[in-house]
């Protein structure tokens, strides 16, 4: 017998342990098309802290917000290219242009920001306005993580806060009601500003590319970005990356291991609006970049690892665990806070292939291998 | 309806043409998908979301016989994105090997030692998310290593070179098992 008959057939037994559910193809027809009879999604919470944030964000900006802003009139006939089925009444209130003074948008993820789009002001304004009042028709249930939302200042001092959902689909609320609406046109006009970030931010992926060194950036976006590497501020290389089939792929030459921790990959769309910053990475496991740190170095001598790094958790606590596979060879809980610098000692040294496991509540955050020394 | 048909009739905007497709690659999608995230729940979102990506983007392939690998590369994304929203999950868990389980195999599968099927399948699950994916691709959906460069957007010598580590780590999970039980 072979290797390769035995890898097979495991994977094939471990595939088989599940099937496909009932209603999925329902589901999908349902999302795509706005057909169907089940739900729509089986609802999951997902990552309860961005959406609890992200709702909190919604709600209190919205609750203030969007009532003195807006016009009350009844919606116009739909004419916009929203495909939305839903029979909901409509609630969602015109938007009057003269009102919005200014709009920034800000996104969550890794390479979290915020931008002020007044560079923009007036021209892409009237189209969110216009996109807005049109989608506004389209009022759909169910919510989704939103990761960039799009604040518009009025000038009453109020706020209407928008948030893509996807390339379709963008969230608001009125009346203490969240709602999603579909509109390919708003969530469009809201691209303008926000660029390739808008379908799907804070999921740009940094992976080691093995064989030649270096890493693979890619993300998704519907149009070209600039991928930089950056090493101390310096400008060392930069890539203009295609979009093709919805995702941008760069690939960056390696930087030394010495300059690691001084190195950023940063990621800017065509017009230069939008701008996403990540470290270099010093392991493949941050392919699968924990959104809850904005960076995390960490570095051993001895039988000391120092971790330094900044988190995204409001109290910045994980409980760490030195490793190496299954034996846990040090855990401790510490606190990871903007500048921290902490220090957890492993009896006995650390050996070569250990790696430092974060832990926030009871899910495994990330995994760093120890690959540089004092 | 051949696949190449489907996928020309679903780029007309024939919304019947999903079904086709769907019969075809749902189950291998969602497979595939469980063992980049183990976790049938992020799996079947991955699933869901691809297709819906392949809806939305059909417009762009521009090679309907290069749907294959296309599909799979959504796939592969969406279940990575899965994982990562549904939190980083590590099931170092494997489950025994039953009878009905050999039904999933070939006859010639099916002659192999139990024991060492096992011993894989349970080193399978503790490879790194690279690994893994890569041993998923190559060994589950029997993709060609042009194909999974395709699908990976990484050239085809990078398939090979981690197709090696991802072997390599196989082998000295195995040979760590192996000298735990002996000893």
């Amino acid at each position: 017998m072979s290797d390769e008959q035995l890898i097979t057939a495991a994977a094939k037994i471990d595939a088989h342990q599940i099937h496909l559910p009932d209603d999925l193809l329902q589901r999908i027809q349902q999302q795509a098309y706005g057909e169907g009879t089940t739900k729509p999604r089986r609802f999951r919470l997902g990552p309860t802290l961005e959406i609890l944030a992200a709702s909190l964000i919604l709600g209190a900006l919205l609750t203030f917000g969007i009532m003195g802003g807006l016009d009350r009139r009844p919606a116009a006939p739909p004419t916009g290219s929203g495909t939305g089925q839903s029979t909901t009444p409509i609630t969602l209130p015109r938007l009057v242009e003269s009102e919005v003074q200014s709009v920034t948008i800000s996104w969550t993820g890794a390479g979290r920001g915020q931008v002020r789009v007044a560079n923009q002001w007036p021209t892409a304004t009237p189209a969110i306005i216009e996109a807005y009042n049109r989608a506004r028709a389209y009022p759909l249930s169910g919510l989704s993580t939103p990761h960039i939302t799009v604040t518009l200042q009025l000038a009453s001092g109020e706020k209407l806060t928008l948030a893509i959902l996807d390339s379709e689909r963008v969230a608001t609320q009125v009346e203490g009601q969240l709602v999603e609406i579909r509109s390919p046109e708003l969530s469009a006009a809201l691209r303008s500003f926000s660029g390739p970030f808008a379908d799907v931010p804070g999921t740009v992926a940094v992976e080691m590319a093995d064989g030649r060194g270096g890493y693979i950036v890619r993300g998704p976006s519907t149009d070209p970005v600039i991928v930089s590497l950056e090493v101390a501020g310096q400008l060392r290389q930069r890539v203009e990356a295609p979009a093709v089939s919805g995702w941008y792929t760069a690939f960056l030459d390696p930087i030394r291991v010495d300059d690691l921790p001084k190195g950023e990959i940063i990621v800017t769309t065509t017009n230069g609006v939008g701008v996403t910053r990540f470290p270099v990475p010093n392991s493949p496991h941050l392919g699968t970049y924990s959104q809850n740190f904005e960076e995390v170095f960490v570095q051993a001598a001895d039988d000391v690892v120092e971790i330094q790094g900044k988190t995204r958790l409001p109290d910045g606590r994980f409980l760490v665990e030195v490793r190496t596979g299954e034996q846990v060879l040090a855990a401790t809980e510490v606190q990871l806070l903007e500048g921290s610098r902490v220090q957890v000692k492993v009896p006995g040294g650390i050996p070569e292939g250990a790696e430092v496991w974060f832990y926030s509540d009871t899910k495994i955050e990330m995994a760093l291998p120890i690959i540089y020394r004092k | 309806m051949s696949e190449e048909q489907a996928v020309l009739r679903l780029q007309r905007g024939d919304q019947s043409a999903l079904t086709p497709l769907y019969n075809q690659y749902a189950e291998s999608a969602l497979r595939t998908a469980f063992l980049i995230t183990r976790s049938r729940a992020a799996a079947e979102d991955a699933v869901q979301d691809a297709f819906v990506q392949v809806i939305r983007n059909i417009g762009a392939l521009r090679s309907p016989a290069a749907f294959r690998p296309w599909f799979y590369r959504i796939v592969i994304n969406t279940a990575k994105r899965s994982a990562r929203n549904s939190g980083r999950s590590i099931s170092l868990e494997v489950g025994p090997l039953n009878q009905a389980d050999l039904t999933a195999l070939s006859p010639e599968e099916a002659a192999l030692s139990l024991e060492q099927i096992q011993a894989v399948r349970v080193a399978i699950a503790q490879l790194n998310d690279m690994h893994r994916e890569i041993i998923t691709l190559k060994y589950y959906t029997q993709l060609s290593e042009e194909e999974i460069a395709g699908a990976l957007s990484i050239p085809p010598g990078t398939v090979k070179s981690r197709l090696f580590r991802a072997r390599e780590a196989l082998q000295q999970l195995l040979a760590t098992r192996e000298g735990v039980i002996h000893s």
